[in-house]
């Protein structure tokens, strides 16, 4: 097992030595000249050259990669455009609200997607099935856009229950989390249901029940332990993009997150915050992928041992 | 032979009494009733044999007494499942609720599957898995679970129990995956162990070990056993008493020695015809097919014995391979680093002549098949000689190599999966003659038409679809396919072995009288040394992807030379109860693998002449020293 | 009703912590963009600045109809050449951190915005400063090494402000972080999307602020923006979407504020580029455009038409006699012009729905008077290039260009100048329509050489008529500017640069 961790760790080094590579030249395969865009309009000609100093884009290409690879192994992302605050102080600052979020949204997500995908599928082809089915497929249907600005509607304006969005008490998580992890829920009922019926048709839990295992054990452990063999590849996969922060989400609730700060950078060109987040959203989501490899070798032997 | 042992004599009252058992299924075509009307009984520590052929009914019927069959769409619609408990309380499990029946299963009635690979979860260990059912029933502690766990590993004779029970079930052979299905039944010391063709999908060797295995534990328990199957050898070899199905219904009941010796019913009497028996040709030296049997309604049967199928002509070979060798490397870790090698087949060769049956036989992982597939270049060869009619197909041009390739056919085991669902059957069969350009336009009609003739169909069937025809038809689809493009040489892999014994027959018929008619060779590869005994006139024996033993059928059947050869015969279930011999030793033991380090291939040496054209190897392969 | 005070009365107190539920005594304002940074010297974005004025104060400021008002300055005079200003300060205002503000806190703040070292964005405004002589405590007089007219103006820009001079030594380059001034708000905190201030107790205008104190909530949504308002969580939203005007005016207890602005819209014709080059044609198109359909269809009606090459309430605006909707008329010029069926061009713009429905909208005029123009929205990076990857005016490859413009000093020097002036072709300044004329050049230098009203005003009158006679435009119109409030806030208000002041703020 361990042998195989650092296989893996060592196996990540090229890939975000590639997305490094990528990221740097994002720069400058832009039209125009980055530094004329990021002074703006009104811009005096020796403006434009002070901001293509602080850009990194003088001297030869390699250079200025060795340069960009260099600052960003120190965590050194530069000073961002928009705030001339460095960039990882920046993005500190918004990166726990948006891991908060996602890890509420994944916890209730994963919690009602499981349920309502193994009632759909023990009780296939009845109403609880068809009940659970309609609510996972309006699930991935509605527009979190949409139903964001519906919840703050009823339960900010209409009810007054629950603040509109910001971030601080658990309050302001709830509709924020729910509208996230909607989504979520729905794919990971329809999932768990897809791989649960599967499952259920193994010789094993054939096996489990001649052997007098109780129903609730049979669905319980020896389905959904199966079944979550698949749902967990796919948990991790939507735990990855929910942490590069929605960006819809985080802007109806004006949240503080991750996704709102790449937004922001993009419409204001602030090239060394969009760096960092695309480096760190591609970091990210490769180690969410180890982690869930690591945890899929747990619930399937088959692949612990190879 | 000695007589069979005195069937355990009837006590008072029996284990279980099934009265008038009706089980339907709800289909889109209607309520299918696969179980009819069906009475018999147990008595405490028989054997019961049900046995009949694909949809006879005969699993439904272990399902339903489990009352399992709910769980697959079944519904138990009347009847009664009388059961008599530990406590001597009779049951009508039929109408026993969720939590009696929890009670029940596994406690007092175990089940064994067919599929021991997929019958235990993949996640759990060996040791927690039959712990379980300690648990769940005896109310044991962890710790004492598992204790009981270990002794039921070392009671079904597992080498090594102790390391197993924390091993995860994708680290063990299929038989062994059956012997701890047996040991976790079995945890619970059942009155009844009901075994759902629990050997069918095992190598012939395997199988043997665990019929002796069941036997001997139901003796030490003093157990009864229900035996789901279709293969009348393994009846003849396990069962006190014997109940016969076909679609659903009882069609004969009766002492294991008297169904085979007096079959009542006609149908008993077809399928024991159509039962391939080794040793059934000891003493001819040519094929001969299986004997032909009508079924009338009312019963009565009339017999046709064949003509011995001398077909062979010429002495120079159609075929000849020469040192043939396929090896598969086994890379691990991120850079791909070969840790190892498959010897599939290691210095092959063998020859076959215009008419002639060659068979390749021998256990899963022997090589049979990728040899085969190398012949037809599926596969890519690492070394050797292919020579048809004397030209090397392995150093031909591709253009050259696919004009002969047409030449040598190919049939697989599994018919349905080799056909494509959303094609016409005519339509197939047509795609041969019009890629080698054998025939234009009507011409294709007619020549589709007389192929479906051929294999005994009828030429409107080439505007169907696979999924319209039953398994049988399916395969002479197959075969009529690959004659389309005039074959000389037609490779049958494993072509019978999916097919219900009736059916298998008529396959082989099928195969022996087109190869009387049109002279063809063939390579019959096949694990089933009876129906090898039936087709072939030359076997060669595989192990190890080596060769072991090859030689004139009738040669090798009667004397077998090499040990590996004589263990295979002696695996073989005999259909005749008369000659079981449940005092036989227990085989044990794995069949070896063919992986080996990357630079370490194995000894091959030249074969030593026993016999005419009879060769033997005398080296150390293997286990075998 | 009742579900509410028990909810905030009860188990779920947390909730008073909302700020929906706060003490109504703080203001929240909902905006939709971040600030960029504390420094109104240092960035470039108007929310930034106007939230700072909160905390700084500059000498002079601009009242709500974007006239000269003194701040921190009592009164100023000048020199005839505009080289010299003295001004007066107010006596007896103290910074938030005790030190006084005087003379030479003034002299700190300036130079140091001037000097180039400090590489601080908005050195431009006054990088014609030489120096600032302390003349006594409360006296200051500005020297300027060039003659600068707009002096007055641009030291009530929101980035020219006075800081505390103890904090600029005691922080730094830090200032950015740490603001200190003398404002009617001392700052408190900003975190990610809230800038927070709170009531300076010491402020020098007495009885002010009414308030305990603002928050600046960063709200991109417009929809959230709105329910917050609803909600009452904010009490006052900045750039109200028109499409939500319609639903908010129903609401009782909700203040719709329409204002207007200094955003100017036009689409430049590059006069250096056939047919162009004939003033009679540019004149065509100005004749073959509806400018109230302009404002109908493109502003939602939030818009009045151009009068002048620049909006009418920028200092010195002279109105032109309008070029009313007439396609005969256009039709003709165009014939006169050698055109008599028209001619194809092509018209660049970002690719933002407002722009490209613009263009659209131009397309559809111009097309009755044969003129068949092709529509092309850039991503602002490609546009850009378009604009400033230009060396020599020969190369430009601009046709026409929809654009719009701000003059954020509010004088007609930063609302003309960089657009129309002869030595402001691409890429110096942002002279797309390649426009030149002699007599025009003379007015923007002459009116910089002086700082008499009168003098100045007669210079861009004479410009104003000369730009709208040459047409190197088609003039669009002018935006308004929508906020929305709560009924029970008064004293906020919206300057027409999109600033807007709230330091009046009161509850009723």
């Amino acid at each position: 097992m361990l042998e195989y961790l650092v296989k893996r760790l060592l196996g990540i080094i090229p890939v975000i030595f590639a997305i490094s590579v990528v990221v740097f030249a994002f720069v400058h395969l832009l039209p125009g000249d980055p530094a004329r865009l990021v002074a703006g309009m009104d811009a005096s000609l020796e403006d434009v050259a002070a901001v293509r100093k602080s850009l990194g884009l003088e001297g030869p290409l390699w250079q200025q990669y060795l340069h960009f690879a260099c600052n960003a192994l120190t965590g050194d992302f530069g000073i961002s455009l928009k705030t001339r605050r460095p960039v990882i102080t920046e993005i500190g600052e918004r990166l726990m609200p948006t891991v908060w979020l996602t890890v509420f949204a994944m916890i209730w997500a994963t919690i009602f997607g499981l349920l309502i995908g193994v009632l759909s599928a023990v009780k296939r082809g009845r109403w609880q099935d068809y009940g659970g089915m309609i609510v996972a497929v309006s699930g991935i249907s509605f527009p979190s856009f949409w139903l964001g600005l519906l919840l703050i509607d009823l339960f900010s304006v209409r009810l007054g229950w629950l603040p509109t969005g910001g971030y601080g008490t658990w309050a302001h998580f709830v509709m924020p989390s729910f509208t996230l992890g909607l989504g979520v829920a729905a794919v990971m009922a329809r999932f768990t249901r897809s791989a649960f019926v599967e499952i259920a048709r193994e010789d094993y839990v054939r096996t489990a029940r001649a052997k007098g295992v109780p129903e609730k054990f049979v669905i319980w452990k020896h389905t959904l332990r199966n079944a979550l063999v698949p749902v967990i590849t796919m948990t991790g996969l939507q735990f990855g993009f929910l942490l590069g922060g929605s960006i819809v989400v985080e802007t109806v609730f004006s949240w503080p997150g991750l996704g709102r700060l790449l937004v922001d950078s993009v419409s204001y060109r602030d090239y060394p915050v969009i760096q960092a987040e695309i480096l760190l959203f591609s970091i990210e989501f490769i180690l969410i992928n180890l982690m869930v490899d690591v945890l899929y070798a747990f619930a399937n032997p088959e692949i612990r041992y190879k | 032979m000695t007589a069979a042992p005195v069937p355990v004599a009837a006590p008072q009252s029996p284990l279980v009494r099934v009265d008038g058992l009706n089980v339907e299924f709800a289909t889109e075509g209607g309520v299918f009733r696969a179980v009819q009307d069906l009475s018999f009984h147990i008595d405490p520590g028989e054997t019961l044999a049900v046995v009949g052929e694909s949809g006879s009914g005969k699993s439904v019927t272990s399902l339903a007494l489990m009352r399992l069959i709910e769980f697959g769409g079944g519904r138990i619609a009347g009847g009664k499942l009388e059961f008599r408990g530990r406590d001597g309380v009779v049951r009508d499990l039929a109408s026993a609720d969720a939590q009696t029946m929890n009670r029940v299963r596994g406690n007092e009635i175990a089940m064994i599957f067919q599929e021991p690979m997929t019958s235990l979860n993949p996640v759990f260990t060996i040791g927690d898995q039959i712990a379980e059912a300690v648990r769940l029933h005896q109310g044991a502690s962890r710790a004492e679970a598992r204790a009981e766990a270990l002794a039921m590993l070392e009671k079904v004779r597992i080498p090594g129990a102790k390391g197993l029970l924390d091993r995860h079930p994708h680290q063990l052979s299929g038989g062994m995956r059956q012997r701890v299905m047996i040991a976790m039944a079995l945890a619970c010391r059942p009155k009844l162990l009901v075994a759902d063709e629990p050997t069918t999908a095992l190598d012939v060797t395997i199988q043997a070990q665990i019929l002796r295995l069941i036997r001997i534990l139901q003796d030490e328990m003093g157990m009864a056993v229900l035996f789901i199957t279709h293969d009348m050898g393994v009846v003849a070899e396990v069962a006190d008493r014997v109940l016969v199905m076909n679609k659903g219904r009882k069609v004969e009941e009766g002492v294991a020695e008297e169904i085979f010796a007096r079959p009542q019913h006609a149908y008993t009497r077809a399928l024991l015809a159509a039962v391939p028996r080794l040793g059934a040709l000891a003493g001819e030296p040519l094929p001969r097919r299986f004997p032909l049997v009508e079924i009338k309604e009312g019963g009565g049967g009339a017999f046709t014995e064949a003509p011995p199928q001398d077909t062979v002509t010429g002495s120079a070979p159609v075929l000849e391979v020469k040192n043939l060798v396929t090896r598969f490397d086994v890379r691990r870790g991120i850079f791909g680093r070969l840790s190892g090698r498959v010897h599939a087949v290691e210095q092959v060769s063998f020859s076959v002549k215009a008419g002639e049956t060659l068979a390749l036989v021998g256990e899963s992982g022997c090589g049979k098949s990728t040899t085969g597939r190398t012949i037809m270049q599926l596969q890519a060869a690492d070394s050797g000689q292919i020579l048809f009619h004397g030209r090397d197909l392995l150093a031909m041009g591709a253009q050259e190599r696919r004009s002969m390739r047409q030449k040598i056919q190919y049939v697989f085991q599994d018919p349905f999966a080799s056909l494509d669902p959303r094609l016409t059957v005519g339509f197939s069969i047509a795609e041969p003659l019009t890629t080698h350009n054998l025939a234009t336009g009507k011409a294709v009609e007619e020549r589709v038409a007389e192929l479906l003739r051929d294999v005994g169909l009828s030429p409107d069937h080439a505007r169907r679809y696979p999924h319209e025809f039953s398994g049988g038809q399916r395969q002479r689809i197959c075969i009529a396919r690959a004659l389309a493009s005039e074959p000389e040489v037609l490779i049958a892999d494993e072509a019978v072995a999916a097919l219900d014994v009736s059916i298998q027959a008529q396959i082989v018929n099928l195969l022996m009288e087109l190869q009387e008619k049109r002279r063809l060779s063939y390579i019959f590869i096949s694990h089933d040394m009876a129906v090898v005994e039936r087709v072939s006139h030359r076997v060669a024996v595989m192990y190890l992807g080596q060769i072991v033993e090859i030689g004139p059928r009738q040669a090798v059947f009667d004397h077998p030379a090499h040990p590996y050869t004589r263990r295979l015969m002696a695996a073989v279930p005999i259909a005749d109860p008369a000659r079981r011999d449940r005092e036989r030793p227990l085989l044990e033991g794995e069949i070896p693998s063919a992986i080996r380090a990357p630079n370490d291939p194995p000894e091959v040496r030249a074969l030593v002449e026993v016999g005419e054209g009879h060769f033997v190897a005398r080296y150390s392969i293997g286990d075998f020293r | 009703m009742r579900l509410k005070a028990l909810l905030a009365a009860g188990a779920l107190s947390a909730l008073a912590l909302a700020p929906g539920l706060a003490a109504a005594k703080t203001l929240v304002v909902g905006v939709p963009d971040n600030l960029t940074g504390l420094d109104p010297t240092n960035v470039n974005d108007t929310l930034s600045q106007t939230a700072m004025r909160t905390v700084y104060q500059g000498l002079f400021g601009f009242d709500q109809d974007m006239k000269i008002v003194p701040v921190l300055a009592e009164s100023f005079e000048a020199n005839d050449t505009a080289t010299e200003f003295t001004i007066r300060l107010r006596k007896g205002v103290k910074f938030h951190d005790g030190t006084d503000f005087n003379a030479n806190a003034v002299k700190i703040s300036l130079e140091r915005l001037a000097n180039p070292d400090n590489k601080l964005s908005r050195r431009s405004l006054i990088s014609m400063l030489d120096r600032v002589d302390v003349i006594d405590d409360s006296t200051v007089k500005i020297v300027l090494k060039t003659p600068f007219g707009a002096l007055i103006n641009t030291l009530a820009h929101p980035a020219i402000v006075i800081m505390s001079p103890a904090a600029l030594e005691k922080y730094g380059k830090d200032i950015a972080r740490n603001p200190v001034g003398t404002g009617a708000f001392k700052f408190k905190r900003w975190a990610a999307d809230t800038f927070e201030v709170e009531k300076n107790e010491h402020y020098w205008k007495a009885g002010w602020p009414k308030v305990d104190g603002v928050t600046l909530r960063s709200v991109p949504e417009n929809g959230s923006r709105f329910a917050m308002l609803q909600a009452g969580e904010v009490q006052y939203v900045t750039l109200f979407p028109p499409e939500l005007v319609p639903v908010a005016e129903k609401l009782p207890n909700l203040l719709v504020v329409k204002r207007p602005s200094i955003v100017g819209w036009y689409a430049a014709m590059n006069t250096m580029k056939k047919p162009f080059t004939d003033p009679r044609v540019r004149q065509a198109l100005n004749y073959a455009v509806d400018k109230a359909a302009y404002c109908k269809v493109v502003e939602s009606g939030f818009c009045t038409p151009l009068q002048s090459p620049m909006p009418d309430l920028l200092g010195f605006f002279e109105p032109q006699k309008p070029y009313t909707f007439d396609v005969a008329k256009a039709k003709a010029l165009l014939a006169e012009a050698g055109y008599p069926n028209g001619f194809e061009t092509e018209i660049f713009a970002l690719n933002n729905t407002n722009q490209i429905r613009a263009m659209q909208f131009l397309q559809q005029q111009l097309a009755q008077v044969g003129v068949k123009l092709t529509v092309t929205p850039l991503e602002s990076g490609v546009a850009a290039q378009r604009i400033w990857g230009v060396q020599k005016p020969e190369d430009a490859t601009v046709q026409m260009q929809l654009t719009g413009w701000s003059s954020s000093t509010g004088d007609a020097d930063w609302g003309l100048r960089p657009l129309l002036w002869g030595k402001g072709f691409p890429p110096a300044l942002f002279n797309v329509a390649y426009y030149k004329n002699d007599k025009v050049d003379a007015d923007f230098e002459g009116a910089l050489e002086t700082a008499d009203p009168a003098k100045r005003g007669a210079f861009y009158a004479d410009a104003q008529k000369r730009i709208w006679e040459d047409a190197p435009w088609i003039f669009l119109g002018a935006s308004q500017l929508l906020t929305a409030q709560s009924k029970n806030l008064s004293g906020v208000y919206m300057l027409p640069d999109r600033g807007f002041v709230l330091e009046g703020a009161e509850f009723k």
